[in-house]
């Protein structure tokens, strides 16, 4: 792992810890609704000012806060078109199974990867660290899962070649 | 398993279990290989010894104008009948009178790579015959995106000595992440050639990059994911085995590599299901467990509870 990246973690770590800062919260417009925030938007006091953490251009980090949720979302590196095409099929594999990942949402955010939505009741079952943890190990994960497979498979079809070009030369 | 297999194994063994083991019984099997090729075999009841095989291969014509209809009389010599219709040839062979019958097998389940492989043959004799030159290019349309090019070609240092074939295919996927896939495997064939010793040439050029020999009569096909091109010397061909061995890989080579692409895709997935598993552990350990006071025991396993 490069040197730069251990400082972009901590960064995210702290502020993730900062902003898991939660409350119960009911909407203010409907009876007996409660619904975060940070995707109603309904009204501008609720919510926090976002922050993005960038590493580089590619992969950032946006933390949108509010007063009962925060969002997280990661962009992750795709520095060619394979890594493109496999970061595209994990996530979508992760988000199909996002009721198994209860933090997890459908869809990311606009311009990012993958999003993760942590609501106030979610605080309230899970240890708040053990969460931040888990956020962090899934993103140092997904970009060495991602490169690891990326040369799995120049590997294999490397030795698929050989295998079938031996043959016209024995 | 690296190797994909020549023939089709249900066909081996419904052949197989007439021609060596006597079975005899009617049956009407249907088999769908890759590559649009489709055989049936019918054996009618009353008549259990006699095996007709019908088999459809696309571009029947083409290939039987240019070595197929030779094979068919000179391999298949007495086996022709008349095929059903959707099937342009067909054989048929009496299993009590077959003199030699795992060879007889061999032949009729080889019938794809004997069909196919029949233009690429005569190439190849060509070459070895010192003839090339006048072996006319040729062009397989196999699939409708897909298409095979055979052609002869000059030694570059000297236009008049014609020592190579040049066999080219044009290979296509639909899907976005299969033809990035396919990329990274046609550019180590490119790669390992040069490792392997006496390996063919093998260039891989992407679609807007046609090779030279092809590139006026491919104008049309944009979009494809790229072009391979096998170049065959006659070191390849010099023997009956080796020519044989060269013919068995170029007609096998389009699924061996369609095989080694699913596998890879598969591989993949694999490792993404470990992975999210290992990942829904750490977001479980999150969760907090019963937050009640914890049931205390005695040694003896009798319960207490504190009164306050």
């Amino acid at each position: 792992m490069s040197a730069t990246y251990q400082p972009y973690l901590k960064c995210v770590r702290s502020t993730l810890t900062a902003a898991l800062c939660l409350r119960n919260f009911p909407s203010q417009v409907v009876e007996r609704h409660n619904k975060p925030e940070v995707e109603v938007r309904g009204s501008k006091e609720l919510l926090l000012n976002p922050i993005t953490i960038a590493r580089t251009e590619q992969e950032k980090c946006l933390i949108e806060g509010s007063v009962n949720s925060v969002r997280v979302s990661f962009a992750i590196k795709q520095a060619d078109e394979i890594e493109r095409i496999l970061c595209h099929k994990f996530t979508r594999f992760l988000m199909q199974r996002s009721d198994q990942f209860v933090i997890m949402r459908r869809k990311p955010a606009d311009g990012y990867s993958i999003s993760f939505l942590i609501t106030h009741t979610h605080l309230e079952k899970m240890w708040k660290a053990k969460l931040v943890d888990f956020i962090i190990t899934f993103m140092e994960d997904i970009n060495k899962e991602i490169s690891a497979m990326r040369i799995a498979l120049n590997a294999r079809a490397r030795i698929v070649a050989e295998e079938f070009l031996k043959d016209f030369a024995a | 398993m690296l190797r994909v297999e020549l023939h089709s194994s249900i066909l081996e063994e419904a052949l197989g279990s007439r021609l060596l083991d006597g079975k005899r019984e009617p049956c009407e099997l249907s088999v769908s290989d890759f590559d649009d090729c489709q055989f049936k075999l019918v054996v009618l009841p009353q008549q259990e010894n006699i095996l007709t095989l019908h088999v459809h291969v696309p571009c029947y014509d083409l290939l039987s104008a240019n070595g197929a209809a030779d094979v068919i009389d000179d391999v298949y010599a007495g086996m022709k009948t008349t095929p059903e219709t959707g099937y342009q040839v067909a054989f048929s062979v009496n299993a009590n009178e077959v003199s030699n019958p795992d060879e007889t097998l061999a032949r009729l389940i080889h019938v794809k790579r004997n069909l196919v492989g029949a233009p690429l043959m005569k190439a190849f004799n060509a070459l070895k015959s010192g003839t090339a030159k006048s072996f006319e290019p040729l062009e397989i349309p196999w699939r409708q995106t897909e298409s095979i090019f055979v052609q002869s070609g000059p030694d570059p240092a000297n236009p008049l000595n014609y020592d190579r074939i040049t066999v080219i295919f044009s290979i296509d996927f639909p899907e976005e992440s299969d033809r990035a896939y396919c990329r990274i495997f046609l550019q180590q064939f490119q790669e390992c050639q040069r490792k392997v010793n006496n390996a063919p040439p093998v260039v891989f050029s992407e679609h807007n990059n046609a090779p030279m020999e092809i590139r006026d009569k491919v104008a049309a096909s944009s979009g494809i994911v790229g072009f391979v091109s096998l170049t065959i010397f006659a070191s390849h061909v010099k023997t009956p085995e080796k020519l044989a061995k060269t013919v068995d890989l170029i007609v096998s080579f389009r699924n061996y590599l369609h095989f080694h692409i699913k596998a890879a895709k598969t591989n993949l997935h694999m490792r993404m299901r470990r992975k999210v598993d290992t990942w829904k552990q750490i977001l479980n350990r999150a969760i907090q467990t019963s937050s009640g006071p914890k049931e205390m025991k005695t040694v003896t396993g009798k319960t207490f509870t504190r009164k306050t």
